[in-house]
């Protein structure tokens, strides 16, 4: 069996009275492509918030190639190796795609690259290879342009870039999927199958189901802020707990209701 | 060069020069009110480093600016857990904390104020600013400009691409308090007189406009926005009276046309894009 690059070990997490998480734990292996998915409402962002160190959790672990993360700021996150997309995009309203994109690579840049001017810096590693990431991904065009006036499709797929950018081991992508068209959502899955070529770990949140089913290979499912499965994507449909959660309650219930 | 110029240029290199002290801390997304009270600190130090010990004028000059940025760096721990209106607010109340001290030192000449009795040509003032605008240009140019500007647009994404904000936004603070302090000291030497009552909320009021409706997006923003805000006023002299009138009229404007400053990023890139045709913005 491969090893596990993230370890979440009963992860809880409330917001008031309200259990968000409860005794969350699974392990997202090396190399591998994991979906997390579950209902609205079901704890995925805040279990990425968790991951990501935006909340600290209220009991319980996440280890990070078997480092316990707990007590490491966010900040310090990405540079273990560790990077994310946001579910509404969060790119930098004023900055162009290029630097957005630039802005990924924060984390690894040596402090004398950060005294240097960036736009005498082309021959730097850096800007270069933001450059070229952006043109596999089709989008060199708008590099000039602030991003706020982009269209939707294309913002998303630069916050996936960006998050890329820092070099990361896991890439955690919040809906990445959402609101792309279906050209765009396979331009999308041929990128990321790149990506996992390349030896990064997805672990992705998506409602997107053929998306999902055509990139992953494993699956959690989360509902009321509770692990309800984790395994092969490919024995998903026939989990009892997945189907009452998705449609609601099982049939057996459904009948005698009726 | 005519008095009546000589006086306008020095006036519109100080005023450059304080504007770049509110908009580097104004890139990182907070505003600072209180920047009168940061010029009289750089004012008073140079006038009391001139008269009592007698420090050549690049040394107190450089003392003004340090003073200004170590004090802006203590009480920005502070104050840098206030954000929005109550940063502004907390901002304010500092400069009239400055402005309470001074008056009621007799040491500082209190209410009467102090005489300087070195002085400084308009060259020197104009050379300074130069400086100064190249240097944050240059700052605004890099990586750790990159940071600035993303921790003004959205400070917990900043944090999660790896960026100190806390490091950034204090040593902004504190740069920005240098500068004001760097500004007061060419005010002292060049006008060889200073008094509390100069270093009022209305010049805190006055600075924090010249960068909000020059542009807090792009270094072009202080330099414009303080040109602009000087300049203006003394065109409009034909106009006698009715000068503040029209200059009220056209500040209006300006904030209906151009809320988010004359400068912007975009209105930069279209500029660029016409002049250099192929040439991608960073």
């Amino acid at each position: 069996m491969s090893r596990s690059i993230l370890k979440l070990s009963n992860v809880s997490k409330s917001f008031g009275g309200v259990k968000v998480l409860e005794n969350v734990s699974f392990d997202v292996e090396q190399g591998s492509r994991h979906a997390l998915i579950g209902p609205n409402g079901a704890g995925k962002t805040t279990l990425f918030n968790v991951i990501s160190g935006i909340h600290e959790p209220d009991k319980g672990s996440v280890f990070f190639e078997e480092k316990d993360l707990n007590g490491v700021p966010s900040r310090k996150r990405i540079k273990e190796g560790l990077s994310r997309s946001f579910q509404n995009i969060r790119l930098m309203p004023h900055l162009s795609v290029l630097e957005n994109v630039m802005l990924g690579q924060h984390s690894r840049v040596p402090f004398i690259d950060m005294i240097k001017p960036l736009s005498l810096a082309s021959k730097s590693a850096g800007k270069d290879e933001a450059i070229e990431t952006l043109n596999s991904f089709g989008i060199d065009l708008h590099r000039g342009q602030t991003v706020s006036s982009l269209p939707y499709g294309i913002r998303k797929k630069i916050e996936v870039v960006r998050a890329l950018m820092a070099g990361p081991r896991l890439l955690m992508l919040d809906e990445p999927a959402a609101g792309l068209n279906t050209v765009e959502t396979n331009t999308l899955r041929d990128f990321l199958n790149e990506v996992s070529s390349r030896g990064i770990t997805l672990l992705l949140v998506d409602h997107d189901m053929p998306f999902v089913n055509s990139l992953c290979t494993q699956v959690s499912v989360m509902n009321f802020g509770q692990l309800i499965y984790d395994g092969p994507i490919s024995e998903l449909r026939n989990d009892k707990k997945v189907l009452e959660a998705y449609l609601g309650m099982d049939e057996d219930t459904e009948l005698s209701n009726a | 060069m005519s008095g009546y110029l000589a006086g306008v240029l020095a006036i519109l290199g100080i005023n450059i020069i304080f504007a770049y002290s509110i908009y580097i801390t104004a890139a990182t997304g907070q505003l600072n009110l209180g920047g009168a009270g940061f010029q009289a600190i750089g004012a008073y130090a140079c006038a009391i480093l001139s008269n009592e010990i007698g420090l050549p004028i690049s040394l107190t000059l450089m003392f003004s600016a340090i003073l200004g940025g170590a004090i802006s760096f203590l009480i920005a721990f502070p104050v840098l857990r206030t954000k929005g209106v109550y940063m502004v607010l907390a901002t304010f109340a500092i400069a009239e904390i400055v402005a309470g001290i001074i008056l009621n030192s007799s040491y500082l000449g209190g209410p009467t104020g102090m005489i300087i009795n070195t002085y400084i040509e308009t060259e020197v003032v104009l050379i300074v600013a130069i400086i100064v605008i190249l240097l944050s240009f240059y700052m605004m140019s890099t990586r750790i400009g990159l940071a600035m500007r993303a921790v003004h647009d959205d400070e917990a994404v900043a944090d999660l691409m790896g960026v100190n904000k806390r490091a950034i936004q204090v040593g902004a603070f504190a740069l920005g308090g240098a500068i004001a302090g760097l500004s007061g000291g060419l005010y002292a030497l060049y006008f060889g007189f200073i008094e509390a009552q100069y270093f009022n909320a209305n010049i805190s009021i006055f600075v924090l406009l010249y960068v909000l409706i020059g542009g807090t997006q792009t270094a072009w923003g202080p330099l414009l926005g303080a040109s602009f805000f000087t300049l203006i006023p003394e065109a409009l002299r034909i106009g006698d009276d009715w000068r503040f009138f029209i200059f009220g009229v056209i500040i209006v404007a300006m904030m209906i046309l151009r809320p988010e400053g004359i400068v912007t990023r975009d209105a930069l890139d279209r500029v660029s894009t016409r002049l250099f045709p192929g040439k991608s913005n960073v």
